[in-house]
């Protein structure tokens, strides 16, 4: 009986010790941090640069760290991609060895054939099938040791993902919407959720130092992991098409027009593919999941920038304190009421998560007065690759057309 | 006990059945298939069902098969709870704890996450009770686990201190066991389906006055699907008093849901 009591008294005390833990993570105060820019963040702005913010509301100072795994939640839906759709269940599959070896890579090296091969490895990865999700803590231990902070935020981030389009692969949940409430209510309870708010992608997140950096030094891969991106958006607007059998039909043609990206990585792409562009409806029905997708391939995007510029972050404490800065800005929790990162946000009057808005691309002056911007090509909608419109994937991708006179910016 | 073997069965079936996502193959837990354990729990939320085989080849007294079960559950972020049993042939020549049949219940919480600087650190509670062939008194027992990483080789470290009530005049009222091992996964970073582990061991011998068992083991876990992995693992207790195993092997299986 003594045991037993001191054996409840452990995990009593447990249990409450993580209550805590989650508690605090909301409730931090943030002593010294309000809202506005600090005096070298100011500096930077007007040279053309932003700094990151000290963070606000509680930042990540410490090495001691919770782990906070957690299991995908439970429903009906569970695991219907790997059942319904086994192929595409095999491709995501490929695109998380992509993030994670990647990340591993460009800690280790900046060698452009060194970075040229980790490139292969993922196309060999993604074309081998994988049956079994790869496990990104040994694909990328020095990461996960770095930062675990930005990984929990990306494996809870990626669970809901993958949890989305096992709810849309699910022919037994009728009341999709209902559920899509409850697992959108699930995501952003937890400390390490994304922001649903639209966040200032094409600007403010993309004026950091370092912001742009993978991409221009290492654009064939940069375009590769964009390609990724397009799937993750594109495959959604295809399963709001109809029924597991429907999207099965379908699903083949999608992959393969992806395909052609890896083959051909679009390297005329300037900036990643935007959920509202590759799935307009699902982006239009569920807003809140596209938002927090789209943050979450920009915070990618943000990573990958760091990490590609030894030269400003030249050890891995310093890296951390870079992408410990950035991640407070996309985490549901500083976006409340009393939103502390507000100049982050996409400004009104921007065309919600398009490359430029609406039809402008190529060079259009955008995003509030902030500095010229070449967007590129725009990816295409899932539903013009569906009716054979898309320019072909393999190949070059078009130069956008330039905007008529008449037509209103 | 059979009821609740029957139940931990059926559960099983349910969860081969059922819904599952990726279980965490890298993730050691205690006879599965090494003694050895990591310092990292289950995901809050997942339940997990460990059933294994396995046999041992005595210096000295019956050889026998063991048959462990358990289930797991991350009750809550870094806490995972165990429940599950032991069964032996030959359960009255069994000198040592769990007796055939006992009831083991666990709770495992980790503190952190291992970083740049700093181990990973965990404390598991365990008790033995005595619902067995021959089981007398409860055991408690107290361990601390670390973690700490190399690039891709974790090298792992177990200490732990088990309290006996009701032993006999010869027996100890408490001992302790130190595993240290290391993991690594075979084919990293394109292959993650294998982690191959080892470890060396020491542990008080039940009987006062008689030597430490020191021993070894080698072993791998092998991830066949999402949600189940398959394991292996044989080893030897190469020193200590003469009722010691020359050889033992077990094997098994983990699914998640």
């Amino acid at each position: 009986m003594v045991f037993k009591t001191a054996v409840v008294a452990v995990v009593l005390a447990a249990i409450s010790s993580t209550a805590w833990t989650v508690t605090t993570a909301y409730q931090q105060p943030a002593p010294g941090h309000g809202a506005g820019h600090g005096a070298s963040e100011q500096t930077q702005m007007q040279q053309g640069s932003r700094a990151h913010p000290e963070p606000r509301g509680g930042g990540f100072g410490t090495q001691w760290v919770t782990r906070d795994r957690r299991w995908q939640p439970r429903g009906p839906w569970k695991y219907a991609i790997m059942r319904g759709l086994p192929q595409l269940y095999r491709e995501f599959n490929g695109i998380d060895f992509g993030h994670a070896h990647l990340a591993e890579t460009l800690l280790k090296t900046q060698d452009q054939q060194r970075v040229e091969q980790a490139r292969l490895q993922v196309l060999d990865f993604i074309f081998s099938s994988p049956s079994v999700p790869p496990d990104e803590e040994q694909v990328a231990p020095t990461m996960n040791q770095m930062a675990w902070e930005v990984t929990k935020t990306f494996d809870w981030t990626h669970s809901f993902h993958r949890s989305l389009y096992d709810l849309f692969a699910s022919d037994r949940v009728k009341d999709k919407e209902a559920a899509y409430r409850k697992l959108l209510a699930d995501y952003l309870e937890k400390p390490e959720a994304i922001t649903p708010h639209r966040l200032d992608h094409h600007g403010a997140l993309w004026s950091f130092p370092e912001s742009k950096s993978f991409r221009d030094k290492f654009r064939t891969f940069n375009t590769q992991i964009w390609a990724y991106h397009w799937l993750q958006a594109a495959v959604y607007d295809v399963q709001l098409l109809g029924d597991v059998k429907k999207q099965q039909e379908l699903m083949p043609k999608v992959i393969a027009f992806y395909h052609g990206y890896l083959r051909r990585p679009p390297v005329e792409w300037q900036f990643m593919p935007m959920l509202p562009e590759a799935s307009p409806n699902f982006s239009k029905r569920f807003p809140e999941a596209a938002a927090i997708f789209d943050n979450l391939h920009m915070l990618h995007d943000n990573v990958d920038d760091v990490l590609s510029r030894p030269d400003l972050y030249p050890t891995l404490e310093a890296k951390r304190a870079a992408v410990l800065k950035i991640l407070p800005i996309y985490l549901h929790r500083n976006h409340g009421a009393n939103d502390l990162y507000t100049d982050f946000d996409e400004k009104s009057g921007m065309a919600m998560g398009q490359h430029g808005g609406m039809q402008m691309h190529g060079g259009m002056p955008m995003h509030g007065g902030m500095s010229m911007m070449d967007m590129g090509p725009k990816p295409p909608s899932v539903h013009d690759v569906l009716a054979g419109t898309a320019a072909p994937s393999d190949q070059p991708q078009p130069a956008p057309k330039a905007p008529s006179p008449t037509q209103k910016h | 006990m059979t009821r609740l073997i029957v139940l931990l069965l059926l559960a099983m079936l349910g969860a081969t059945a059922g819904d599952a996502f990726a279980i965490d193959h890298a993730n050691l837990d205690e006879n599965r298939p090494l003694r050895l354990e990591d310092a990292y729990p289950i995901a809050s939320g997942e339940i997990a069902i460990e059933i294994g085989g396995g046999f041992t080849l005595q210096r000295r007294g019956a050889n026998r098969g063991f048959f462990p079960i358990e289930i797991l559950y991350g009750a809550v972020p870094n806490l995972q709870l165990g429940l599950g049993t032991i069964l032996s042939t030959h359960p009255r020549e069994i000198d040592d704890r769990p007796n055939s049949g006992d009831l083991l219940l666990s709770a495992l919480y980790n503190f952190n996450q291992e970083t740049l600087t700093l181990p990973a650190f965990a404390v598991k509670l365990s008790l033995d009770a005595p619902t067995g062939v021959g089981g007398r008194g409860f055991g408690v027992e107290l361990k601390g686990i670390v973690t700490k990483s190399f690039d891709r080789l974790s090298v792992h470290f177990n200490g732990a201190y088990e309290f006996l009530t009701d032993s006999r005049r010869d027996e100890r009222d408490g001992r302790y066991g130190l595993v240290l091992g290391a993991s690594y996964p075979i084919g990293a970073p394109q292959f993650t389906r294998v982690t191959l582990l080892a470890d060396v061991f020491t542990e008080q011998s039940v009987d006062r006055g008689e030597p430490n068992v020191v021993g070894t083991e080698v072993g791998l876990r092998y991830q066949l699907t999402p949600r189940l992995v398959w394991d292996v693992g044989v080893g030897t207790e190469f020193a200590g008093p003469s009722r010691r195993s020359n050889f033992f092997l077990t094997t098994g299986l983990s699914f998640g849901f």
